[in-house]
């Protein structure tokens, strides 16, 4: 086996992904002088759960007018309002500091946003109703790629993977990458370094890029770094049937009349109804506040295994006509990106005309966007000096359920970890040479792969989003999440014995399947430890043990690594600016009921 | 079905791999589940784009020669009795692997 090669280069801030916050922050620290290195696992504006929105993204209707230069925006929709909006719906688990943050910085870093749309020619349709943009994933990629081109002296590491974080002492002070094509090993030494590697996604059920193995939140555990919020993860209907729309939002979209206006009843297997209860069937279906109402809703009501399917729209009440009507619909709307007849690589006709035959599709509760994420403050700081974190890497602006929209986020965030992280560099300096670390996080890699292992990294990643679809899934209680506990120290104990069949370092997947699951095990564990500690159903975690939202949970659990364990504590979010309710309620719905009427 | 896979790094030097995969009785199957199976069933050193995969035809970064035609992996159907994979050009990494 050859010896490994280690190219080194040297920036003052280093931004860890290819999509949006990522790119936003290399902006920002670019625009404040410094040099700026990206290091993106897929290729950088091709890559990221951005790429794979199928409806759109938006701020609050007084920026839009007034920043973004929409005249026709609903102007009392302020920034104050979409804070109470954030805030209540998350449960008073946003942290009220980050809040704010969002709905400041979000609307100067989606005005250069829909600048870098309109050089690439991408159309982001306005609509004024829903204060949103209507987009694609391709047009949110190639926007994202002319922000690249427009970043001035920006280097570009595509199709590397961060492996661990390199520190000077206790200041994080850059990564060891592998770059997968290559097999060899990119050494940044960095003033500052930004994690937007994105979420974590533990299911079997994907719905989302398949890099988000919560390669950020792992790295930034191991450098010192609190993660909270695990414990929240975002559902939504995603396709299990016809097989070719496996894994697509698809139903989701469905939900929404602007897009598909077609009525359907949910049905289980055994032909049970499941309908929403009122107040909540006369919600519009465009209310991001549906994705919990449906996940939680169709999820109790059946014994039906939701993360893997059994539940279906049932369309037997419409004639074909209404239904090809509303294919023609849905098609208009997405012909504005997608090729005709299709939604990405979807065939809509083939949809649609299985649709006629069977008046059913079949879907499940996937998960779309992970709430917790590193613990950083308003400046994006993770409190480890020289990391920030940006992003759905980030965590505490959502709490407990995400009623903001993720693209936003994903701005917002990367426009301040950029000034911030640029800020720092300036007063902090370069670090001290971090050959020695960076030599180390090698030499771990190449033990793995040199070692003969008794088990695949493969394999452990499937047992992960197994053990995570039994005992995590929507609806959680203290015997499911126990046996999740067992079954992930187990896990744990045979990602020591993990083999990598090929020794080639060129795009060798076991290899990156074993720092994966490394990633992924500390995130699922963390979540099922978060889970465990909440006795109580907040947001998008539902017990059924512990239905009510009791405020003595009125916090966020954090974990940290303590001599190699993750350990919990609790936080206080900021809660300066709007007063929680001080009493208990019997269960999310009552609470929901509560804060939408 | 069987699958006829190329292997190598070298055009001039490659070989290829037969392996038997199993298919749904009448569902769909892509490319992309093909390759999952053989690289989890059956030969762990298969090299096929993977490692930042949408699956839904958006990234467009998965594409490989499927009988002699060039598609994206995770959107081109499967049928028949025989596949025959290969890279979809020259610029060979590894196995099914471009630049």
């Amino acid at each position: 086996m050859s010896e490994p090669v280690i190219r080194k280069y040297t920036c003052d801030v280093l931004c860890i992904g290819g999509s949006g916050a990522a790119v936003s922050a290399a902006h920002m620290a670019s625009a404040a002088g410094k040099s700026v290195i990206l290091m993106s696992k897929g290729k950088a504006g091709r890559s990221g759960n951005a790429i794979m929105v199928g409806g759109g993204f938006g701020i609050d209707g007084y920026s839009s007018r007034h920043v973004l230069g929409e005249l026709e925006a609903d102007e009392t929709y302020t920034p104050d309002r979409l804070m109470e909006r954030i805030v209540k719906y998350s449960f008073y688990l946003s942290d009220q500091r980050l809040a704010r943050q969002f709905v400041t910085d979000a609307a100067p870093m989606v005005k250069v946003f829909l600048q870098w749309a309109k050089a690439a020619g991408q159309t982001m349709l306005f609509s004024p109703k829903g204060g949103l943009y209507a987009v694609s994933g391709n047009c949110i990629g190639r926007t994202i790629a002319q922000g690249i081109k427009e970043i001035p002296g920006l280097t570009t590491f595509s199709d590397v993977m961060a492996v661990d974080l390199v520190k000077d002492g206790d200041r994080v002070a850059g990564v060891i990458g592998l770059d997968i094509y290559k097999g060899e090993y990119i050494h940044v030494e960095a003033g500052a370094t930004i994690l937007a590697t994105g979420g974590y996604q533990p299911y079997t059920l994907k719905n989302t890029i398949s890099e988000t193995t919560g390669d950020g939140m792992g790295m930034a555990l191991r450098a010192g770094a609190k993660v909270a919020d695990m414990e929240f993860l975002l559902y939504i209907p995603t396709a299990m049937e016809p097989e070719f729309l496996r894994g697509s939002i698809i139903p989701y979209l469905f939900t929404i009349p602007i897009f598909m206006p077609l009525s359907f009843r949910v049905v289980d297997g055994s032909g049970g109804e499941l309908p929403l209860r009122p107040p909540f069937d006369k919600v519009p279906g465009s209310n991001k506040a549906m994705k919990l109402i449906y996940s939680s809703f169709w999820s109790l009501g059946t014994d039906a295994d939701v993360m893997r399917g059994g539940l279906y729209y049932d369309y037997s009440d419409h004639t074909d006509e209404e239904i090809i009507r509303a294919f023609d619909h849905f098609l208009a709307h997405y012909g504005h990106w997608h090729p005709k007849g299709k939604y990405n690589g979807y065939d809509m006709i083939a949809l649609r005309d299985e649709l006629l035959r069977t008046k059913r599709l079949q879907f499940a509760l996937g998960n779309e966007y992970s709430n917790g994420g590193v613990v950083v403050d308003e400046t994006m700081s993770s409190g480890v000096p020289g990391l920030y974190a940006a992003g759905e890497t980030a965590s505490g602006v959502f709490g407990a359920f995400r009623a903001g929209d993720g693209l936003a986020e994903m701005l917002a965030h990367g426009y301040r970890a950029g000034i911030s992280a640029a800020e720092y560099v300036e007063r902090a300096g370069m670090p001290g040479s971090t050959d020695l670390a960076a030599r180390q996080v090698v030499n771990e890699v190449e033990a793995v792969l040199k070692r003969q292992g008794s088990c695949r990294s493969e394999t452990l990643l499937r047992e992960i989003n197994r053990c995570a679809d039994e005992g995590f899934g929507v609806i959680r209680n203290e015997a499911g999440l126990e046996k999740a506990a067992l079954a992930l120290d187990g896990i744990a104990r045979k990602l020591d014995r993990v083999g990598i069949p090929d020794q080639d370092r060129r795009y060798n997947l076991d290899l990156c399947h074993y720092l994966e699951a490394r990633n992924l095990l500390l995130c699922v564990t963390a979540g099922v430890m978060a889970a465990r500690e909440r006795r109580e159903s907040r947001g998008t975690h539902v017990r059924s043990d512990y239905s009510a939202v009791d405020q003595a949970f009125l916090c966020r659990i954090c974990l940290q690594l303590d001599g190699g364990r993750l350990v919990t504590s609790r936080i206080r979010p900021d809660l300066s600016e709007l007063p929680p309710p001080g009493r208990n309620y019997s269960d999310i719905h009552a609470y929901l009921a509560e804060i939408m009427a | 079905m069987y699958v006829r896979v190329f292997r190598g790094s070298d055009c001039a030097n490659a070989r290829y791999d037969t392996y038997e995969v199993p298919l749904p009785a009448d569902g769909f199957c892509s490319v992309m589940d093909v390759l999952d199976y053989i690289y989890e069933h059956l030969d762990g050193t298969l090299a096929y784009y993977r490692h930042s995969v949408c699956n839904q035809g958006i990234c467009g970064r998965c594409g490989v020669r499927a009988n002699g035609k060039n598609g994206l992996a995770c959107v081109t159907r499967v049928w028949g009795e025989e596949l025959l994979l290969e890279p979809k050009n020259n610029k060979v990494v590894k196995d099914l692997v471009t630049l």
